[in-house]
């Protein structure tokens, strides 16, 4: 075990590099030069070379890359070229949001999904099932900005239950801050039921078919710890699997809801970065996302190979 | 056709249900200048923001233009985007899994690039590039194509490992058969039911991110209809017209579940084991 997880680990540093000229070549061919942006039309050309040169746009591609990296190592992002700080700190003052919409809509998610997975299952072929089934395909067919958008006008214009958009940061309002999280993060969380109770329904039904199942049955146990001892834990690894491949549509989902809501959050720096090129800061925001994204794949993978020895020793 | 013999056989429920919902928007988008005798994006200051009428079916947007119109053509560009963007990720997918499930010397390189890849979401490597590429619908095509290869190649990929090595490719092999001719003839026609259910899943995918692009601005550039752009205007007059949020909402949605459900029972009925979800 403990050669597997050193293995995984150093498999990391490839990756991480490539996300690492991924994020940093998309994010520099993009056009619209922002020295051209900051100063404006009316620059002279000696104000852009010299700008130019202070923010280090005269180098060659390359060399800015690597001393890039070279920063990122150390946990240096850059300067934002309109907020005027070091985007280390940006990032860092815009985690918390994003962060706990996040975890909001996950634990939403996977409650939700996990209960509805099992009710299918367990009921297949009866009304629970077509209804299990029902929910999961809306949830991964409905758009999820308009989703955001059909909950925002019902329960925050109509019914007044939410502040329409915004946020109020945990020191200022207490667990009011949760007021503006509930809706960005069910509008997640709804698609990231949907693909979990999929993916629990179709293992529990596999599983339910096995030999021990019927063993446990007909040895007299309880279908409460038929269902949830036996099956559901035998059932747990393709979800898991689900659950950190579908980690990445979340993050991403948090840049479309964030924007909706207008909630200071990662997601919603980048969309304005995009929108006004601040370079430094997209890329930040990308390998972030990347970044957390694989992090998160280690520790399912790694669980993985905890829960089913046969992958350990492959 | 596998497809069809079985279709006929079981009579999938989700099948017959997708294809006449599928059929009914692919009517709608091709007849759309039939079907309305509104101009999609020509404006009309005085009919600004009314509630759906007769004239109107669904009412109007801000700049007069007929909802119900707007809807259809914007369906058109779904099926377009949606239908451009499965080919391109075939093709794209299919050529690099092709690659390297057959020659283990490309694999190792490839896959640690395309494992990098998929550590982004789809979507934000789509609104990178259409913020590099400009917005626009082949830029559009083309990003969403470049973010949904690297898994189409990896369905790929263990398709075709899991077959190379199987008896029937080592005897063509035996008789002299190219590598040309066993990737074609052998691999690739055994490997199709995988292909087509994720280029099924790549379909929905293709829309419902086209019009979050396009509702983020970085999409199909108004005045061309789109069902995200749509909603985006919808967003800004929800309280004097909430009738405009609608239309374009539940046509994305019933364009990505059927998709969803035509791929789910392709996969049910490709399934060599034909197991659990349905059996007659």
């Amino acid at each position: 075990m403990r050669n597997y997880i050193i293995k995984r680990i150093l498999l990391l540093i490839p990756i991480i590099f490539i996300v690492a000229v991924i994020a940093f070549f998309i994010t520099n061919l993009m056009p619209g030069d922002p020295v051209r942006v900051i100063l404006g039309n009316m620059a002279s050309e000696a104000e852009v070379a010299r700008l130019e040169k202070s923010l280090g746009f005269d180098q060659p591609l390359f060399i800015r890359f690597f001393r890039w990296l070279s920063g990122i190592i150390k946990g240096d992002f850059g300067e934002s070229l309109y907020l005027n700080a070091p985007v280390s700190e940006v990032l860092l003052k815009r985690l918390r949001p994003t962060f706990l919409i996040a975890l909001l809509a996950e634990f939403l998610g996977i409650t939700a999904g996990l209960l509805l997975g099992i009710l299918a299952a367990v009921k297949h072929r009866k009304f629970l099932d077509q209804f299990s089934i029902t929910i999961s395909l809306l949830g991964i067919s409905i758009p999820s900005f308009w989703l955001a958008l059909m909950l925002m006008f019902v329960f925050s214009v109509k019914l007044g239950w939410f502040p329409v958009s915004g946020y109020e940061p945990f020191s200022e309002a207490g667990f009011g801050t949760l007021r503006y999280l509930i809706l960005p993060a069910v509008t997640l969380a709804f698609m990231q039921a949907g693909l979990i109770a999929r993916m629990t329904r179709s293992a529990m039904l596999d599983t339910l078919k096995q030999d021990y199942i019927r063993t446990a049955k007909s040895k007299g146990l309880a279908a409460k710890t038929v269902v949830f001892k036996h099956a559901l834990k035998n059932s747990m690894l393709p979800v898991i699997t689900v659950i950190g491949h579908n980690l990445a549509v979340l993050l991403g989902g948090t840049w479309i809801v964030e924007t909706i809501f207008v909630i200071p959050g990662t997601g919603f720096m980048a969309i304005n970065a995009i929108m006004r090129r601040d370079i430094p800061v997209i890329q930040a925001a990308i390998i972030f996302v990347a970044v957390i994204y694989v992090i998160l794949n280690l520790f399912v993978d790694l669980s993985y190979a905890f829960l089913n020895p046969k992958i350990r020793y492959n | 056709m596998l497809f069809l013999k079985r279709y006929k056989k079981y009579k999938h429920p989700y099948i017959t249900t997708s294809l006449i919902i599928l059929i009914f928007l692919v009517f709608l988008s091709l007849f759309a200048p039939v079907l309305t005798d509104y101009n999609p994006v020509r404006n009309n200051a005085r009919n600004r923001l009314q509630p759906p009428s007769r004239e109107h079916l669904l009412g109007t947007d801000q700049f007069g233009r007929d909802i119900f119109t707007r809807v259809l053509y914007g369906v058109r560009t779904s099926m377009q985007v949606g239908l451009a963007v499965m080919f391109l990720t075939v093709i794209f997918g299919g050529i690099i899994g092709v690659a390297a499930g057959y020659y283990p010397q490309v694999d190792k390189i490839v896959m640690r690039i395309l494992d990098a890849m998929m550590a982004f979401p789809g979507i934000i490597i789509a609104i990178s590039l259409a913020a590099i590429w400009g917005a626009g619908k082949l830029n559009i095509i083309l990003a969403l194509s470049f973010a949904y290869f690297p898994k189409m190649a990896r369905i790929v990929r263990s398709a075709v490992i899991s077959i190379k090595d199987l008896d029937y490719v080592d005897s063509a092999r035996a008789v002299g058969a190219n590598d040309l001719r066993i990737i074609s003839k052998y691999i690739l026609k055994n490997s199709a039911s995988p292909i087509l259910v994720q280029a099924t899943f790549n379909f929905a995918l293709a829309i419902l991110d086209e019009a979050a692009l396009s509702f983020l601005g970085v999409g199909i550039m108004p005045p061309a209809p789109s069902l995200g752009a749509m909603v985006t205007d919808a967003r800004t007059y929800m309280v004097v017209a909430p009738w405009m949020v609608l239309a374009p909402g539940i046509m994305i949605v019933l364009a990505v579940l059927s998709l969803n459900l035509l791929g789910d029972g392709l996969r049910d009925l490709l399934d060599p084991h034909l197991k659990n979800t349905f059996k007659k």
